[in-house]
């Protein structure tokens, strides 16, 4: 009787353990080094944090998909949430966020050893993201075309920010485009810059250099508050389509799609 | 102003720069208002100077400060350092999210007023949790207490480590730096001797950080003990740097 039974649950399949199927979607968020000149104050930190308190609230009211998430417990950068697509499989969107400031102050970041590992972390998260993420947004100044920076800026004879220096060697700018060359991405990416003058500043080169990137920028002097609500805009925008995107496909698959959890 | 009134959130979104360049005759403290920020000295100071003329200031921004152009207003009274709404503007931050208000009330510290909002912060800091402050304030405090060298006990310290999110222990660890490399604060150690075994890896490069910038005689047993521990070090998330000074405190300590 046992082995008839045992035969029966072989054949009807419900042996088989399903297997979870989990689509990533990897978006980077790294602000860069938001210093006030001629004042002291920094305040990408709490930028950053503005956004990532959006992003961890409850689900409760939100019209957008700015909400639910949580954080991942070994890395206080990277946040995700998870959206059931159907009973085996689900969409996993994590967004990496990164500051480029270790406090608030310029002058006491700038003797701050751990400052030099902060920029390093917030450009590796830009650059990196370039080469495998879905989409990466910059969050800082232009720094008249030399950007983005991720470091206290270098300071001209006036105590004011060399502009000169950023338009004659234009590191930043010059970071991106070799990781956007070198990266073996297929897939399209978004990649925005939510900064001064963005479109006029870093837009043609993008450009020039590939037709895989969505470059989203700006024409005009944005004030901060402005960045910061568009990244969320397209942020909520571009998990918005990848799940209907997903959906859609994991329907396609299978007979019995489940309601997603937003 | 110990901040920059450029941090003054606007959400309004048809505010757009293009009215702020308008130079045309002012119809409203509206207009001054958003003069104050991202416009020349010049184009500024005629806005302070203008704003200062109209009748009823004060009680118009008290009123506006309840309203959704709060912002503006919280950039007037930044701008003109209106002190006198320090006591409003504390009693508004306890239910906003943002920390806005924290940074409007910053820009108007003085001698004579520091040690009350200092006051306030520590206590609303101990009871973050059960008094609905958000991680943004508590950062914002806590880097204010950082900066006017307002001492906190070990004790309370501790606790706002365990209740915070991650950008608030991040921030704790920042404060009792502040103290630290001074040489003062010594209790402060334990809190980075704890933050050498939390899950987080970034708590754990910055107190690598804060640690090597410790003279080696302050740097305890214990807090080497913690260090001993690090097996972390060959997570390959760990930038090489931080892999460097972990080995060279520890090489330093035998």
């Amino acid at each position: 009787m046992k082995k008839w039974l045992l035969l029966f649950i072989f054949l009807s399949g419900c042996h088989r353990k399903q297997v979870a199927i989990i689509h990533n979607v990897d978006i980077r968020i790294a602000f860069g080094y938001k210093d006030t000149r001629p004042t002291r104050f920094v305040g990408d930190r709490y930028e950053r944090l503005y956004i990532v308190q959006d992003l961890l609230r409850p689900c409760l009211q939100t019209k957008n998909m700015i909400c639910g998430f949580s954080r991942d417990e070994q890395d206080g950068d990277s946040l995700h949430r998870i959206f059931v697509l159907t009973k085996i499989e689900s969409l996993d969107v994590r967004v990496k966020i990164t500051p480029s400031s270790v406090g608030p102050d310029d002058e006491l970041n700038r003797r701050n050893p751990y400052q030099n590992l902060q920029s390093l972390i917030a450009e590796n998260n830009l650059m990196t993201g370039l080469g495998s993420a879905k989409a990466v947004f910059y969050v800082g100044h232009s720094r008249d075309g030399g950007g983005p920076d991720f470091a206290p800026p270098i300071i001209a004879a006036n105590k004011e920010v060399d502009y000169r220096w950023y338009q004659e060697n234009k590191p930043g700018i010059k970071k991106v485009l070799l990781a956007i060359g070198s990266s073996q991405m297929k897939e399209h990416q978004v990649f925005g810059m939510m900064s001064c003058l963005s479109s006029k500043h870093f837009e043609k080169s993008i450009k020039v250099l590939t037709k895989r990137v969505s470059f989203v920028s700006t024409h005009k002097l944005i004030y901060y508050t402005e960045a910061l609500n568009q990244t969320l805009t397209e942020v909520s925008k571009l998990m918005n389509e990848q799940l209907t995107t997903e959906l859609s496909a994991a329907t396609s698959r299978t007979s019995t799609p489940k309601t997603f959890g937003f | 102003m110990r901040f920059c009134i450029f941090f003054i959130f606007i959400f309004s979104t048809n505010l757009s720069w293009s009215k702020t360049s308008n130079h045309s005759p002012p119809t409203s403290w509206r207009l001054e208002a958003l003069r104050l920020t991202g416009e020349s000295e010049g184009i500024h100071d005629r806005a302070v100077h203008r704003l200062l003329k109209i009748p009823h200031l004060k009680k118009m921004l008290r009123r506006e400060l309840k309203s959704p152009r709060r912002n503006l207003a919280l950039d007037v009274i930044s701008s003109l350092g209106f002190e006198d709404f320090i006591p409003e503007l504390l009693e508004l931050a306890k239910t906003e999210t943002s920390g806005v208000f924290y940074l409007s009330i910053d820009s108007l510290l003085t001698v004579r007023n520091q040690k009350m909002v200092a006051g306030v912060y520590r206590e609303r800091l101990v009871c973050a949790k059960t008094c609905g402050v958000s991680p943004a304030g508590e950062v914002l405090m806590l880097d204010t207490l950082a900066q006017l060298s307002e001492k906190v006990s070990y004790q309370e310290l501790v606790k706002i480590y365990n209740e915070g999110w991650y950008e608030v222990k991040s921030s704790a660890l920042n404060y009792a730096r502040s103290f630290l490399i001074r040489g003062d604060a010594l209790e402060f150690l334990a809190l980075v001797a704890s933050s050498l075994e939390s899950p987080l890896i970034q708590l754990r490069w910055q107190s690598v950080y804060l640690l090597s910038e410790m003279p080696a005689s302050l740097r305890s047993p214990v807090l080497l003990s913690s260090l001993k521990k690090c097996d972390w070090v060959k997570d390959p998330r760990t930038p090489a740097n931080v892999q460097k000074i972990c080995s060279g405190l520890i090489g330093g300590s035998k």
